[in-house]
Formats: structure tokens, sequence, C-alpha cells
């Protein structure tokens, strides 16, 4: 058995071999315990009674303090909403906020500062990621209004499109549907999977998607009902992997310096093979010509299916705006699975401490492993979040593995709210100087 | 912040196996288990939370103590484990015999491990404390913990290797 396996089963091991006081030294114990505090003086039991020159302000702080107890019970709706109320900004005033995120991703060290504004549905993201395996990196994100999304990195200089709905519903087999060409650095960084996810969310959501790189020895991505699949430049089958595993789709899109994605063509289909099965390499329906154009095959069925998904998608107005925001939120936690299944997670403890002055709750999980599990590739044990009581945020967020070790570490360093944004922060002009600049 | 209600719902089951399986006898655990809790429910509001301080370490530190008075108050030694672990298997989940089996070999195994990678497996595994938790109660640096505990699984994977359950 390998090391971190046994580590793993002793682990469980312990817990399953529970051995337990019986329900009657419980019961009694309890009972015991809780007559001996209220045969404690009051002070003791109360030590706030002590501050009796206390200003009535401040015992009004204490009770406050009582209030926000967390219980188990409530803990998960409490941190859902201090989750939203550090990520999920309202569209009014002008927020500004910066952070830092370390950790080990896929045996990769990297730390990542990205600084996020946002003023009347505007947003602009910058990240830098400052320490790493490769060489130093910047990308930047700008959405204007929804009109327009830039991205750019080191030594480029911005990209911007109008996001647009791919094709209608005239679209019949054989159209040619758009041609989206992005470039990124990709040799460590995990941005490639940002810029891809950026790409699926908007526009190519269950539809098909061609990555390749510039000198045409690329790979392709199928996004099809939530799974990815690689085919190599030979258009044999790599592997199958499902959304929840993105590191592997990660890991793949970081063997190459940069790529671009194209949305592929469409041609009318002579077999009624299902894509599914073409993923699954039983029956490829892939044909790779020469030169930049990799062709798929679908069913007017399967067709049809993409039409409807993609429309319903745009239904579901998944704008530019809320995809970047998504995107800073999901920066800070890298597991994402924590925050959308709070409820798969044991909280094992609660603290309150103080950090400059503020009470500050920390709340530790134990992750389920089967929803523990995101980039890292050693499994995430346990996830602690600290919530500013007083702002009821988010201020850190730390995941460690079995062994205690931490493989990931983000801190909100500002936080800034005004009612109208500095003038010239959100000038387009200025803001692609800016990043050609850097 | 914990009360002490808290507190008890969610540290008895860690505080009893990790204070049974050091003394071995289950009344023994039980004196010392309840010994340890009306001390805490007395000095509940003596605690006073600091940065990076937790409840249960606290909680930790009094139930050594306890344990410790009593290994001086019985002559008590850390003693051989018997092989029929009374009063342990019985409690343990009974439909699972594979796990009462294993159960005995691991603490028999566990028994051959130097006291302090013992005591810091326990704590980390049975206790579920934390290497910074861990630290803060045994009063070393967390490094040290977390090197501790790698021997000790390396000690313990070793002695364990002809078991089938960890080939």
């Amino acid at each position: 058995m390998y090391p971190h396996m046994f580590n793993r089963d002793i682990h469980n091991f312990f817990r399953k071999a529970d051995v337990r006081p019986s329900n009657e030294f419980r019961a009694t114990l309890r009972n015991r315990m809780l007559a001996e505090q209220a045969s404690q003086p009051a002070a003791q039991r109360f030590p706030w009674l002590r501050l009796a020159s206390a200003s009535l302000a401040t015992l009004a702080i204490g009770a406050l303090a009582v209030s926000l107890v967390f219980g188990p019970q409530n803990s998960n709706a409490a941190l859902a909403e201090a989750i939203r109320n550090t990520f999920g900004i309202s569209e009014e005033g002008y927020h500004h906020q910066k952070m830092i995120n370390y950790g080990n991703y896929d045996g990769h060290e990297m730390e990542e500062t990205t600084e996020y504004w946002q003023y009347n549905g505007t947003i602009i993201m910058d990240t830098t990621v400052a320490k790493g395996d490769g060489v130093p990196f910047t990308s930047q994100y700008l959405s204007a209004n929804d009109d327009m999304v830039c991205t750019s990195r080191l030594d480029d200089a911005p990209t911007c499109a109008t996001p647009q709905l791919p094709f209608d519903d005239e679209l019949v087999n054989g159209d040619t549907l758009e041609i989206i060409e992005i470039t990124t650095q990709a040799a460590t960084d995990t941005h490639g999977d940002m810029y891809l996810t950026w790409i699926t969310d908007h526009q190519l959501k269950d539809s098909i998607i061609r990555i390749s790189d510039p000198d045409g020895a690329g790979f392709i991505v199928s996004y099809w009902h939530g799974t990815y699949s690689w085919i190599d430049d030979q258009g044999r089958y790599v592997n199958r992997v499902t959304l929840r595993q993105d590191s592997m789709l990660q890991s793949a899109i970081t063997q190459s310096s940069s790529f671009l994605v194209q949305l592929v063509e469409i041609e009318p289909t002579d077999t009624s093979t299902k894509l599914d099965s073409a993923i699954l390499g039983e029956s490829p329906v892939y044909r790779i010509e020469t030169g930049d154009w990799t062709v798929v095959t679908v069913s007017d069925d399967q067709l049809d299916n993409i039409r409807e998904t993609t429309r319903q998608r745009y239904v579901d107005n998944m704008t530019s705006v809320e995809t970047i925001r998504r995107q800073y939120e999901n920066s800070f936690f890298s597991v994402f699975s924590i925050q959308e299944n709070l409820d798969h997670h044991k909280l094992v403890d609660t603290e309150q401490i103080e950090v400059n002055g503020h009470a500050v709750d920390v709340l530790t999980y134990a992750l389920d492993s089967e929803y523990g599990f995101y980039i890292q590739t050693t499994p995430a044990t346990e996830a602690q979040f600290a919530i500013d009581t007083e702002t009821n945020t988010i201020l850190w967020y730390t995941m460690k593995d079995a062994e205690d070790n931490v493989l990931q570490h983000a801190e909100l360093l500002l936080q800034e709210e005004r009612p109208t944004a500095p003038e010239g922060i959100f000038d387009l002009e200025a803001w692609k100087a800016r990043v050609t600049a850097n | 912040m914990h009360t002490l209600e808290q507190l008890y719902d969610q540290t008895l089951d860690q505080v009893f196996r990790y204070v049974f399986l050091r003394v071995r006898n289950r009344e023994l655990a039980e004196d010392i288990v309840s010994e340890a809790y009306l001390k805490a429910a007395e000095h509940f509001n003596d605690f006073v939370p600091r940065a990076h301080a937790s409840r249960r370490s606290w909680l930790f530190a009094i139930v050594r103590n306890c344990m410790a008075d009593a290994f001086r108050t019985k002559g008590m030694q850390n003693v051989e484990l018997p092989d029929d672990l009374p009063g342990m298997t019985a409690t343990v989940i009974e439909h699972d015999v594979d796990t009462n089996i294993r159960l005995t070999e691991v603490m028999h195994t566990l028994a051959k491990l130097p006291e302090r990678q013992r005591e810091i497996l326990l704590l980390r595994y049975q206790a579920e404390l934390k290497n910074k938790e861990i630290a803060q109660l045994l009063a070393i640096d967390e490094r040290t913990v977390s090197a501790t505990l790698s021997k000790a699984l390396t000690n313990l994977r070793y002695e364990l290797r002809n078991v089938p359950a960890y080939v």
C-alpha cells in the first residue's frame, strides 16, 4: 500500500473503530457538568457581568457577540451568506478588492495576486502570478457592461470581443459558427483553464470546440454534456474527463505554450452515430483535415441538442460580468465544490478569535473526499473559513491535506467601497495602455 | 466560540477514545473523562481566546492533566496491551469483525511505538486534533509535531507490513 493511502486508511480506520462512551455515561456526565457550571458564581458564568462600569454600548456589543455564536445547524447558511457578501458584490457603488492566493497546484508552487474593481456593472480583474515553476505571468480581464470582454497576457495587447449568441435558431448542418482566437501562456499557470471556462460558459456550453497550438500540433477538446474529451492531433481518442476533474483538462492545456480556441465547423452528417460514442472512442466520427480546421460530424438530433442547450444557456443570462466575477471568487476558493456542496462537509470546529480588533469566526470543515478534491493531486481533507463578524465577509480561506499540510491559502488583502468610482479607473483606453505597458 | 454544551457534544467521543486507548480501562477512562469535563465546567470562562488557540487544545490540556493525576495516584504505568483487549472490542461497531481484528493488530503495534510518537498519533487520529493544537498542547513546535507524526506513520506502516490489509 502506498504511504499516502496507508495514512488515509489509518485515519479512516481510527474513525471507524470508534470507541464510544455509553449513552448513560454521556447523559450523566452532561448533567453533572451543567450542574457544576450552574453552581459557579454569576460573574464566573457570565464574565461580561464583571464589567460593572462598562458602558451600555459595550454591553450591547457583548450581547451581539453572544447572538453571533454559530451553531452547526446554521453555520452553513452563515458561511454561504458571508461568501455572497464577499464575492457576490452588488451592482451599486464602487468596489475594489485585492487578494493573494498561494498553494500547490498539481505539484507546482504558485502564488498569485488578483485585484478586482467593479462599478456600474463594469469589471476589471488583473491577476499576476508572482511565483511559479515557470516565468512570471500576468493576465487581465476587462468586461465593460457586458458589451465587451477583453483578455490579455504579458507582452500582449488586449484582445477584445463582443460576446454574441454563437448561433441562432436558423442554424443548420454545415454552418460555420464562429471563430474565437485567444492565446495564453500556459506553461505552468492555471489560467488556461480560466480562459477555457470563460468560453465554455459563454458560448460553447454543450458544444464542440477545438484547441490547438499555433504550430498545428495541438489537440482537440469536445465539451459535451459536462464532459471534456481529449482527442490528439491524429484524431485518436485520448481520454474523457468529467467537469469535476478540470485538473486533467488543465494539465493537458499546460502541455502547450499557447493555443487557439476555435469553434469547429459543423457539416452535414452521414452517420447516426452518437457523439457520445465518439467520445468513448467506440465509433469515431472525427475527421482531421490538414491545416487549421477540424471537422466534426454530428447528427441532426445532436445538432438540435446543441442548439437548445446553447439557447437555454443564454436564457439563463450567463453574462460576462457574472462569469468574470465568478472567476474571481473561484480564484479565492480553488475547491469550488466546498461552496456548492456545503451540506456534504462536516463542520468539525467553530471558534472565535480576534484579528485587528475584529471578532472573527473560524469555521473548520472536514471535507468529504468525494467533494473535497479539485485541483490538487493530494486530496484535501480540511477547509477553514474565517469570517469577520462585523462585515460578515470572508477574510481568509485555508485548505489542508490529511497531514495538515497547507494546500492552498487565500487572503483578502484589501476591501474598499465607495459610492462612486475614482476618476479614470474604468477608462478603457487607459486600461489598454496600462496592460500593454505591462 | 463554543458554549460548554457545544464543546461537550463536539468533543466527548474524541476525548473518551483518546483516554480509553491510553489507559485501556473503561472505568478508569470514565473517571478521568468525568473529572476533566467537570474541571472544564468550573474554569470554562477562564479561557481567553487568543489568535490560533482553540477550545479543544485547552480542553485536551485539562484531560492530559487529569490523566497524569490518575497515573500518579494509581501508580499506573503504560502497561502492555492484553491479548483480548477487554472492554474494547465490545464497544466497537459490532458487525464489523474485520475492524475489530484490525483494531487489535493496530493497537498492539501502536504499543511498540515510542511514547511520544504514540501520543501524537493518538492525538491526531483518535482525538482528531490538528497539528497546531497538538503543538500547543505539548508545548512543542508544529514542525516537530508534523515530523513526529510522519515518523510514527512510517514506523506503524513498517510494523504492519505483514498485515494483509496494509500490504
